[in-house]
This record gives C-alpha cells, structure tokens and sequence, in this order.
C-alpha cells in the first residue's frame, strides 16, 4: 500500500515537471475548438492563430498577476 | 576647513597646484617682493619648490632667498642645519623597523600550553554553566509556553483573519466613505480586492497544507503525535509571550565591561594634570598621544601601547596611577602602567584588567598537587597583573622581603620555603623569630628548625649558624680543591650539588622576623656577621639566606645584608624609606613604588632581581593546611633520595657537640707553651668558658686534672708528666700535664677526617 501511494506521487511529480518544463518550451498549444481540423479565421477562441496558451502557461500567468496586484 | 590655505593681504586663494605658477617661476628668479604674485599663499617652501624644479638646487635654498635681489649668485658652501628632502630610507632598515612591531601570528593566549588549556577550560566551563542552568529549568520554560499557547492561537487566528481580508486598511476606506471621496474610495478598494485575492489563495493553500498535515499524523505513531503536538503548542506560545517578559531566563548576567578606547585613555592622560601632556593634547587632540597598536585584549584585559608626548616618562604617570585609574574610572587594582625596558622611556605599555588584582582568581599553582623543583631552574611562585606566571630562581641568591605586619611577609617566606623543600637535595634551616608557629608546617624537612625568640631559641639559632660559618669556611675549602674539569666557574653547579659525598647541596636559610637576632643585646653583632658573610660569599657556594622585617632600616637589617641581597619582594610599605630599602636607593624615585598598593592587596609584592625591571606580582596564597600537604610531599621526595636530616629525623641539636664547645680548638687557643700542667689548662678553659668548664674547676685539684685525661681520651690524646712551674711564679716542677703539639696533631687529624661531613 505505502509502496503505491509513493509510486504514485513520484509518477504525479514527474508528470508534473514534464508538464512545466513543455510549458516552458512551448507556451504555445493548439486550439481545441478550431485547430483539429485546420484553422479557422473565425475562431473566437484563438483569433485564427489555431494557436492558444497551454492552460498550465494561462495558470502561471494568472497568478502572476493575482501575485503583482495583490503585493502591489 | 581649517586646512584651507590661509590668505594674505586680502588676496584670494588659490590653488598651489595651479599650473600658472608653475611654468612662470623658472623663469623669474625665485627671489621677490613676497605677496605680490598671485600665489602668495603660505606654502611649505619645500615642497613648492620639489614641484618647481628638480635640478638648480642652489637657487632654491633658503640663503638664495635673503640673497641679493639681482641674482642667485652665491659664494661658499652652504650648510644646512637640517639635510633636504627625505631622509634616505634603506628598504632593508624599514623591514628590520617593521619586523620590530610585527603582530603575533599565534595569539599570545595560544602560545603557551598552560594558557591556552586554561582559556579553553574557562570557556567550557562557562558554556557547561550555561547549559545546565538551562536545562534545569526547561520544565519551567515548558509550562511558560503552555501557558503562553491559547493567547498564541488566538494571536495567530486573528492575525491571519486580518492579513487575509486586509482588515488594517479599513478605517481608511471608511473614512474614505465619510468624506465622500469616491475616487479614494474606488482605489482603495481596487487595492483590497487584489489584495485579498492572492491573500485567499495564500491562506487557503496554508490551511490545506496544514489539514493535509493533520490527517496525516493521524496515521503516525503516539511519539510522533506527541511530538507534533508539542512542536505546535511551543509555535503557539512563543507567538503568546508578552512583550516584556521574555521566555528563558539569563544564567549571567552581562557583565559590565567597558571597553578600552583610545579616547578614554587619552581623555584619562588628559586629566592627571602633567603639562607636557596637556600640551601635547591641546596642540594636537587626535595624534598628542599616539597609539603604537591598537588597543587589545591581551589575558583577561586591555591592553594600550602609547608613546608619550615628547618629554614624558613612563615614571611619571606611574606615580599618578590612583588619577589615572580614575581618568579612566576603573579600580585602582585594576590600572597598571608599565614601562617597555627595551623602548625609550616615554613609552608606555597600559594594561588595564577587568578585575582588581587582589580580587582576580589565580591559576592553580602547578607545583600544588605533584612535582618537584629543581632549586638550579626558575620555579613559578607568583603571577604577574595578566596571570602569567613569574618564576623565581632560589639559587646563588640572597632574598629580602620587607613589608608592613599582616600583608603575607610570613606567607611568602614560606611559600619560598616549601619551593625550597620541593627539591630533595636540599638543607633547611628555619627560624621563626615571631615565635607563632609559621613554619611549623615545614618542620617535618628542616634540618633544623626553631620557632621563638627566648634565650634558648637564640642559642640554638647561634649554634646552627655558627655551623653554617664552619661549613661557608669548609665549601670554600672543597670548592677551591675540586678540579678545574668539574668546577669551571668556582661555584656551586647541579651536578655539584647532587654529589652527596662533596656535601654541597643547597642550604635555605629562612629567617622571619629577622630584626629579632640583629637587634639581640648580647649575639646581635655575631648574627650580623655571619649572616653579612652569607650574604656575601654563601650564594655561589649554594647558601640561600632568606629574611624577611618590617622595616629594614640599618639596625633591623644591616646594610651590609639588604645591600647585597640579589633579590628583593616588598610588599606593602608605608613610607618612601622602606620602599627603598627594600626595592634598593632611588626606586622611589623612579616609579618602583610598593607604597601604592593597598591594605588589601596582600600577597602583591614588587619583585625586584630577577629579570631586567621590577615587576608587581602576587604570590601564591598557601594556607597552613596546604602548606602542610606539601611538606609532607617534600619529605616523602626526601626520604626517596634519603636527604631527610637534623630537626627532621628527630635529631637533637647539636649544641653540646657543636662547635660552641671545642674541647681541642679551646685547649690551643688557651695553651701557648710547648708543654702545661692539666690543672693550669683547666683553670685558663674555666676563664675561659665559665658555663662549661666552671665545674670542672670545682673539683679538687688532682681531680682536675683526671677530668682533663678523660675528656681528651677520645681523642686520643694522653696525659703525662711535663716538667712547668706555676703561673704566679716558683719553683718548677713535674706534674701531669698536656703536650701542645699532641692537642695540635689531634686538631689536624680530625680536622682532615672531618672533610666530608656536614658542617654542625
């Protein structure tokens, strides 16, 4: 049981760093609403880029914010 | 800004260093109307003119400038008083200079072992107080914080409520509200929003941590839990505890040790009232008096090397010690300033101590518990100001001590007497005059040992010194015969003085009280004499006399004694007199002052004798019991090397024996004629020694004469007819009587055999 639970954080913390660190290399993702099928210049959600910020980017960068305006 | 230059006829500064000057002087002649230039500045000529030119000397020298105005033309050599420029500095010279004030790169309290173990040892000791102080009272601290915690939580909630929801900034959005500012108002509260956004985020994520936390040590084991519990309630109190009132108590309180500055010190120099340094300070505040290194901790305290202003001797601020201690408002027993021997004399060397001498503890004596001394190497018996030990060499010495009645004569005395004990080889002959007993704790070494001042104690103390005369007479003796190989230097040497059969081991003479003998009625001037004799020749022949006196003025001490005396202890005195009595003429005057200590410094003595300057040092304390321990140890060493003799073994003084009562020596000093009647001789000994030879003239006439047969059979002498006549006149007869040559031949014969024994 004790064995699972530590497998099982270790597995969660490297997914995580694996997560951060494609965050950090490429901030950018595809759009889930257009991209799949090729872009669409009428996407809201991206503009017609096909590309949007990872939400682990959009996560970082909201807090960033909450951290500036909040320590401001 | 003083250090600006100072104007003349109203002309403005200006800068020495301008360039305008400097290319048109060359040209003119140096010589001139002065102010009227530009630069009539008050200039250092020496150094305008380094900056001017560097190579017509002549025309810049001083004669050139009250030459005559129409040139620099000089005539004869010019002799300074002063040479120019720099002085030549040898680069091999300034390192030797700076070598002289190197610092140590070992501190000094590392360098000696002793030291060092007792620095470490005081500063375990201190720490291991500390630590069990503390411990001690950790239940009480523990309650301290349980009783602390639930203000602690209740501190710690509100505190947490009031950073998250930003509650401090709230009376100003109110009064924001009040003054109907909505722009204020608006902004405020922009702030506080996002303030309280991220504060949610950080305070949710702390009450998670710690519910996780929790949940988890509901798992953990009882200790654990414990553990956890108690680490939580010691959080909370700590974040409890009033402002005032700390949690863990001081186990020393700070100790208040002002720290020595130069400015204390100056200021201090500043107030004893010598002119020169007021001058000096007047003149100059910062470098009047200068600082040869900076101030120090050197033992347990401060120490200051100064020079002096110009003029100033060390002696005279050491006369002023009480104004300088309290310049420097610290105890008297704590200033001590010190003349440097190998500096000049106005430097000073100030050590200023954290405690009162007197009061300082004092390291263990090493020589307490174990060891032994060799009389041919210094031994420690004292510490100087910083606790350093001063040693003390109680060979080819006489000692002196002096002080007023109950500042540690007697202690001291003894002290140099069971350092005399502590090497087996070793006589002693003790003589408490004061009669109480003193050195009663050292009887069990003594070779002979006395304490009292009646007749009979002084009749003792007769005959054993009349011993030590006959046994200077005999070292002498041995010492001329011995072979240049083993004697080099015609004295006493260790290899000497452990030769049992040369009987030259050291002899301690130690006399307390000795005003006693040299004042007696009827034996003082025989004291005198012996004891000047010792004095005198008994220190290379390994003779120790050590005295000490209240005042030893010409008829206490003889001056033929404290005149030679090699070493000098002089505790308290009262008056210049004794001081330099003691300490020897003029020390007084020069600053070696045993009147300055007080009537507690007991055992504080200037030690004058060995080493180039006096020295203040306190004695070690040993107390009649301690004194006792280690007499008994010295007899034991004694009985190992079997030297234990005289008093020490029980013995009987040898009064009747000694040579108070020389039966041969007596007879040759009465008979003078080749040939004498027994009854003749009988009646010159009775004239001459009434006490011992008066009964023998009681008898009847030809008993006489058998009690002279008798008494000379031991030596082997016999009586027979001689042919005489009486002594008023008559007619001459043959009667028994002695033969001189016989009484001579004996006298020589024993005198031989006797070479090697000990002297009474």
């Amino acid at each position: 049981m004790a064995s699972a639970i530590i497998l099982l954080v270790l597995c969660l913390l490297i997914v995580t760093l694996c997560y951060i660190a494609r965050c950090l290399i490429s901030p950018w993702g595809i759009c889930r609403r257009c991209a799949p099928g090729g872009k669409n210049r009428t996407c809201r959600a991206c503009s017609g880029t096909g590309m949007r910020p990872r939400i682990g980017w959009q996560l970082y960068t909201h807090f960033r914010r909450l951290h500036r305006d909040g320590t401001r | 800004m003083t250090d600006f230059p100072t104007t003349t006829n109203g002309h403005p500064p200006t800068d020495p260093t301008a360039p305008l000057e400097l290319t048109v002087l060359p040209v003119r002649p140096p010589v001139g109307p002065d102010g009227d230039g530009p630069g009539a500045d008050v200039v250092p000529i020496t150094t305008a003119r380094d900056r001017r030119h560097p190579y017509p000397p002549t025309m810049t020298t001083p004669t050139a400038l009250t030459g005559p105005a129409d040139g620099p033309v000089l005539e004869g050599d010019i002799i300074r008083v002063d040479a120019p420029g720099e002085p030549e500095r040898d680069w091999l010279a300034d390192l030797a200079e700076k070598a002289k004030t190197r610092r140590r790169i070992v501190p000094l309290w590392l360098r000696s072992r002793n030291e060092a173990i007792a620095t470490l040892k005081w500063v375990s000791a201190h720490y291991a107080y500390v630590a069990s102080y503390q411990i001690t009272r950790s239940p009480l601290y523990a309650g301290r914080l349980l009783a602390r915690s639930p203000r602690g939580l209740v501190r710690l909630v509100g505190g947490m409520v009031r950073w998250t929801f930003d509650l401090e900034g709230e009376p100003v959005r109110r009064a924001a509200v009040e003054k109907t500012d909505p722009e204020q108002y608006l902004k405020l509260s922009r702030q506080r929003d996002a303030r309280v956004r991220l504060r949610v985020w950080v305070s949710g994520i702390a009450l998670v941590t710690l519910l996780i936390a929790s949940l988890l040590m509901t798992a953990a084991p009882t200790a654990a839990q414990w553990a956890a519990l108690a680490l939580a309630l010691a959080a909370l109190g700590i974040l409890g505890r009033p402002a005032d009132k700390p949690l863990i108590d001081r186990a020393v309180l700070p100790t208040v040790r002002e720290k020595l500055t130069s400015d204390i010190v100056v200021r201090a120099l500043g107030a004893l009232g010598i002119a020169a340094i007021n001058q000096a300070i007047a003149k100059d505040p910062r470098d009047g008096i200068k600082f040869v290194n900076p101030i120090h901790r050197d033992g347990p305290g401060w120490r200051a090397d100064i020079d002096l202003p110009y003029g100033v001797t060390v002696a005279e601020v050491m006369e002023k010690r009480d104004k300088l201690a309290s310049g420097l408002r610290r105890p008297l027993g704590c200033v001590w300033p010190e003349v440097v021997p190998e500096e000049h004399t106005g430097r000073m060397l100030l050590w200023v101590g954290d405690q009162d001498m007197n009061k300082a503890k004092q390291p263990a004596w090493p020589l307490l518990r174990s060891g032994q001394v060799d009389l041919f190497t210094p031994t420690a018996f004292a510490t100087d100001q910083r606790g350093r030990w001063s040693a003390l060499t109680l060979m080819f010495v006489s000692v002196v001590i002096g002080s007023i009645p109950r500042m540690g004569k007697t202690f001291l005395l003894r002290l140099l007497a069971l350092i005399f004990a502590m090497d087996p080889r070793s006589a002693l002959y003790l003589f408490d005059l004061k009669g109480t007993g003193d050195l009663s704790p050292l009887e069990c070494v003594a070779h002979r040992y006395r304490a009292g001042e009646e007749d009979e104690d002084i009749t003792y103390a007769l005959a054993a010194m009349r011993g030590l005369k006959d046994e200077l007479r005999r070292r002498a003796k041995v010492i001329r015969d011995l072979p240049k190989d083993i004697c080099p230097e015609n004295k006493v040497t260790p290899a000497l003085a452990g030769n049992k059969s040369l009987g030259l081991h050291p002899i301690g003479i130690f006399v307390d009280e000795c005003q006693v003998w040299f004042e007696h009625p009827k034996h003082g001037e025989e004291f005198e004499a012996i004891c000047t004799d010792l004095v005198k020749r008994g220190p290379a022949l390994g003779m120790v006399l050590v005295v000490a006196t209240q005042r030893p003025d010409a008829k206490s001490l003889p001056t033929g004694i404290s005149a030679n005396a090699v070493i000098r202890l002089c505790l308290k005195v009262m008056g210049h007199t004794e001081n330099d009595m003691v300490l020897g003429t003029s020390a007084h005057k020069n600053g070696i002052r045993a009147t300055m200590f007080s009537f507690t410094d007991k055992g504080i003595c200037y030690f004058a004798g060995e080493g180039d300057n006096p020295k203040i040092v306190r004695s070690v304390y040993i107390d009649a019991p301690t004194a006792e321990k280690i007499a008994l140890r010295a007899r034991a060493l004694r009985q190992q090397a079997g030297t234990l003799s005289g008093h020490a073994l029980g013995e009987a003084p040898s009064v009747e024996t000694g040579p108070a009562f020389n039966l041969l020596a007596d007879i040759a000093a009465v008979v003078h004629e080749p040939k004498c009647w027994s009854e003749t001789v009988v009646a010159r000994l009775a004239e001459l020694r009434p006490e011992v030879y008066g009964p023998w003239m009681e008898l009847e006439g030809d008993a006489r004469a058998g009690q002279l047969t008798t008494a000379l059979k031991p030596y082997g002498i016999r009586t027979g007819q001689v042919w005489g006549t009486p002594e008023g006149g008559g007619k001459g007869a043959n009667r028994r009587g002695i033969v001189r040559d016989d009484i001579t031949t004996a006298i020589t014969e024993r005198d031989g055999k006797k070479g090697s024994g000990t002297g009474a």
